[in-house]
Parts: structure tokens; C-alpha cells; sequence
């Protein structure tokens, strides 16, 4: 690590003015063009940010494999597209309302649906490009007769395909989570600055 | 009709993204009320959209956006991702931009305004915002000045230096930084230069391939002519008018009174008395007692007689009035 990386952790965390304002404006600076997007709570944005840096640097987790402001401002990226993702998430028709009234508790916990996004991602992978496709259409809120009429497929055929990609996707998904987690990601790319420090530590 | 569990699960996608009809849902929640089968199956399905609602990992985009390769992610379906998929292609972008406050300091992001300004009514917004440029102006102006002279005086001082000082001084940063800038404004203008002719160029090439430009000679005239006898070869005077061949022209051509409010028809006869051009419904001013008449085109040199008739019920023209012209 260099060194004046170091002495920057290390008044950083001393909390000394100068070390604190470098760091600081390293972060607005790397945010900036993410303001737009979450502008209804900037502040807590830059706050969770700083917090997470504080404790990255805290526990060791920069080890001067790039220079610290490149490393800050990948952890910034990455708190930022975290952030606006979790404003993105699709809020699906709620399976509660459409259970309401029936009898015994949901066959799947709404929790294991959150599951290991790595793994979902890997399981989208292995579908067919037909799959995607078809689902991504479903997913941009299109009705079966129009997907029919765009397809030129009769909705009956549509209904089964959707059923079959379905049935795959968890076919692969149960075959993935049979295989150890080590196995399925890439041990060379870990996914977050925090876990190369972590893979590496 | 939705009749059995095929059907119900055939509608599930299209459940969770809202859009069956209301009969088609009512029919579906009424079956998953009673069939816990189904019930499951609609999990498995919300599952599914999961798993195809799925985006790169963060990780995949901030190393695109490093130009690194993306750790374990396939990038044929990185690609085609992201081809499909505005929201990544936007998080992409952002991280770009990122990238590029990175590595370059000179790139001043603006600070985006926290509260709403308040509304600025009529001329008084205008007046400020004038104000506002102004000043910005001024600011702007001091501050180039002042560069100006930071760097004249650093020039200054760096020519005052002994030439034969051992080893050479480093120069001062601000004065490595303007040249830095003006060795890229340099670059840029010529650039700008190349383009420039580029565009010359093309434009040369567009002027060439257009067909030649015809070459103007469209006069238009307007002329009021007074009733006349016809015209013979030979026979026309020195006061019939003349309108120059391929010409625009309107003729006014003043008329009697009419006495019926007939149609009209119009010939244009030449000396040989062979009719050039003819018309009928020909436009009557009744409050001018005029008709307007657009000298028709092909019409080649020569004299001719405009003939007006008056179209009777029956059909039948009768000569009403007449009018000498020459085209030259």
C-alpha cells in the first residue's frame, strides 16, 4: 500500500479534518452522477456510504491493491447501484392478497424467494435465449393476447412455452443449489471490494 | 373459460404481472382458493419471474464500466443483457461518468440545487436572471484575467531565470497544467480543423451531385388587357402586349359588364387561328367586371387572341370578348 494512502486511512480514522475532507469529497465526487436518481434521499445515500467506508477501513479491508481512491470510489459505485436497484425492485402482484382466505400458510416462504442473487443469476444463465425473451416480455407487463398478436403464436402455445421455461429455469435452479456454493461462483471474481478484502484477508 | 389446473396455471405470468382481465382473475383466485396444488404451483411461478427478472451482478457493470472483464459472468449474456435491458444500460452510464470524475479532476461536477428555487414572476425573473448572467460574466472574465496573469508572471519568472542554472528547475505545476491545456486545446482545434474540412468536402460533393440550378428567369407579370379584335398574322399592332416566352404572367382582363351570370370559357387562339389552349370556368371578378387569367406555359412566340365565351344553356358558346397578346 502506498504510503500516503496509509497515512490517509490513518487520520481518516483518527477523524483529522483534512484526512476526513480528502475522503469525503472522494465520495461526492464518485456519487455524483448517481444524485439524480436517489436525490430523494441524498443525504442518507452519502451517509450510508460514509459508514460503510469507515468500517471497511476500520476492519483492514484496504490493502492497497489499487490506489485508496480507486478503491473508494468502486465501494461508492457499488453502494450506489445497490441503492438504486433496491428502489427498482419490482413490486409483484403480493401472493398474501391472492392467498387471502385460503386455507393453511403459503407453500413457499415469501424469504426463500430472496434468495442468493448470484445463484438466480446463474440460473438465468443456463435458460434459453427463447426463455429470456419470452419471460423478459411478461416481465415488461405485456398481456398474453398481446404477446400473441406480437408473437404471431396462438395464447394457448404461449401459456404452455411460459409453463416449460418456467419448469427449466427451476429444474436448473434446483441443480444449482445441489452443488456446493464454493463450486458455483468463481473464486477468482469475487463480487464486492469488501469481498476481496475478505477473500483475501 | 377457465375449466381446470392446466388453465389456472397457464394464466399464473400473467397474474403476477396484472394483467388478465378482471373476469380471468376472478376465475383464477376462485380456483387457487380451493386447490392447494395450485397454490404451489403459483409460488413456483412467482419463483420463476425471479429468476428471470434478474440483473447483472453491480460488480459485472462496475468492471465494465473500468474496461475490465467481468468476473464470472458470461459476457455473451452480458451483453445481450444489456442490449435489452435500459436499466442496466443506464446503471452502466452512471458508472462511466463515475469513472470519468475519476480520472479527470478537471471535470467540475455542479452541484445539484437541495431546495426548489422560488418561483420567479414576469420580468423581475428576467431581470434577475440578466443580472445573475452578468455577473457570472464579470466572474468569469476576473477569473480568466487573473489566470491570464498568474501565468504571464509565471512565464515572467521562469524567463528571469538564469538559462545556465544547473539542473533546471522543475516548472512551477500551474504552468505544466496550462500547457498541458493548451497542447489539448491545440489538438482539439485541429481536430475541429479536420473536421471542418471534412464537412467542406462533403458539402463540395453534395453541390456537385445536385443537378445545375436552373438559371432564374422567372418573371411574373401581371398585365391588364382591354377588350380587342381578333388577331390575324400579320395584323397585330404595336400596342398589343408583349410577354416574354416561358414567363409567369396573370392577365387581367377587363370585361363589359356581364349581362347573365353564365359560365365562361376561355381559348387562346393563335394567328392561324388554331386554338393553343382553352378553358371553360373561367374566375370572373363581378365587382371589378375582370377575369383573372394565368397566362398558361408551352404557349411558344407568336401573337394570339384570348377569346371569352359565354356558355348558353344549351350549351353554346357565344364570343363575349377578345384580347390581343405577343409572346416574345
Amino acid at each position: 500500500m502506498a504510503t500516503d494512502d496509509q497515512e490517509i486511512v490513518s487520520r481518516f480514522l483518527r477523524g483529522e479534518a483534512d484526512a476526513v475532507g480528502t475522503v469525503d469529497g472522494w465520495i461526492s465526487r464518485a456519487a455524483w452522477p448517481y444524485q439524480r436518481r436517489l436525490a430523494n434521499r441524498w443525504d442518507d445515500v452519502l451517509q450510508d456510504i460514509r459508514l460503510e467506508i469507515t468500517r471497511l477501513l476500520g476492519q483492514g479491508k484496504f490493502r492497497g491493491e489499487s490506489s485508496l481512491r480507486t478503491y473508494l470510489w468502486r465501494v461508492t459505485n457499488h453502494s450506489c447501484l445497490d441503492q438504486i436497484r433496491a428502489d427498482s425492485k419490482r413490486q409483484w402482484t403480493d401472493l398474501e392478497e391472492i392467498e387471502k382466505g385460503t386455507a393453511g400458510p403459503p407453500p413457499h416462504p415469501t424469504a426463500a424467494i430472496h434468495e442468493d442473487r448470484d445463484l438466480l443469476w446463474r440460473v438465468l444463465e443456463r435458460s434459453s435465449q427463447d426463455c429470456r425473451e419470452l419471460w423478459r416480455m411478461i416481465l415488461a407487463g405485456h398481456s398474453y393476447r398481446d404477446m400473441s398478436l406480437r408473437l404471431g403464436v396462438a395464447e394457448g402455445t404461449l401459456r404452455v412455452r411460459a409453463l416449460r421455461c418456467r419448469e427449466k429455469a427451476l429444474a436448473a435452479r434446483a441443480e444449482l443449489l445441489a452443488t456446493p456454493a464454493t463450486n458455483r461462483r468463481n473464486a477468482e471474481a469475487p463480487a464486492t471490494p469488501n469481498q476481496v478484502e475478505e477473500a483475501n484477508g | 373459460m377457465i375449466s381446470n389446473c392446466d388453465d389456472v396455471r397457464g394464466m399464473f405470468p400473467w397474474l403476477l404481472n396484472g394483467t388478465l382481465s378482471d373476469d380471468e382473475r376472478r376465475e383464477v383466485l376462485q380456483h387457487l382458493a380451493t386447490c392447494a396444488t395450485c397454490r404451489h404451483d403459483l409460488a413456483d411461478t412467482r419463483l420463476a419471474a425471479e429468476i428471470f427478472d434478474q440483473h447483472p451482478p453491480a460488480e459485472a457493470i462496475l468492471a465494465l464500466a473500468w474496461d475490465e472483464t467481468p468476473p464470472g459472468v458470461d459476457p455473451a449474456l452480458l451483453e445481450e443483457h444489456l442490449a435489452s435491458c435500459p436499466r442496466c444500460a443506464a446503471e452502466l452510464e452512471l458508472a462511466r461518468m463515475s469513472r470519468r470524475l475519476e480520472e479527470d479532476d478537471r471535470i467540475v461536477p455542479l452541484t445539484r440545487r437541495t431546495a426548489p428555487a422560488a418561483p420567479a414572476t414576469g420580468w423581475r425573473g428576467w431581470k434577475s436572471a440578466a443580472l445573475a448572467a452578468g455577473l457570472a460574466g464579470v466572474v468569469a472574465s476576473a477569473g480568466w484575467f487573473q489566470t491570464a496573469g498568474r501565468v504571464g508572471t509565471l512565464e515572467k519568472q521562469l524567463a528571469e531565470k538564469p538559462a545556465v542554472a544547473a539542473p533546471a528547475p522543475a516548472p512551477p505545476a500551474a504552468g505544466s497544467h496550462n500547457e498541458q491545456l493548451a497542447a489539448e486545446l491545440q489538438e482539439k482545434m485541429k481536430k475541429i480543423d479536420q473536421k471542418e474540412k471534412e464537412l467542406s468536402a462533403q458539402l463540395d460533393q453534395l453541390a456537385e451531385a445536385r443537378p445545375a440550378a436552373p438559371t432564374p428567369q422567372m418573371i411574373s407579370r401581371t398585365l391588364n388587357l382591354m377588350p380587342s379584335g381578333d388577331v390575324a398574322r400579320g395584323g397585330e399592332s404595336a400596342e398589343t402586349p408583349e410577354i416574354p416566352a416561358r414567363s409567369s404572367a396573370v392577365l387581367l382582363l377587363q370585361a363589359n359588364p356581364p349581362d347573365t351570370n353564365l359560365d365562361r370559357a376561355v381559348e387562346i387562339v393563335n394567328a392561324s387561328g388554331k386554338v393553343a389552349w382553352s378553358a371553360t370556368g373561367l374566375p370572373f371578378d363581378a365587382e371589378n367586371h375582370i377575369y383573372a387569367l394565368a397566362l398558361p406555359a408551352g404557349l411558344s412566340a407568336g401573337t394570339y387572341t384570348i377569346r371569352i365565351y359565354r356558355i348558353a344553356a344549351d350549351g353554346r358558346r357565344e364570343p363575349v370578348e377578345s384580347y390581343a397578346i405577343r409572346v416574345k
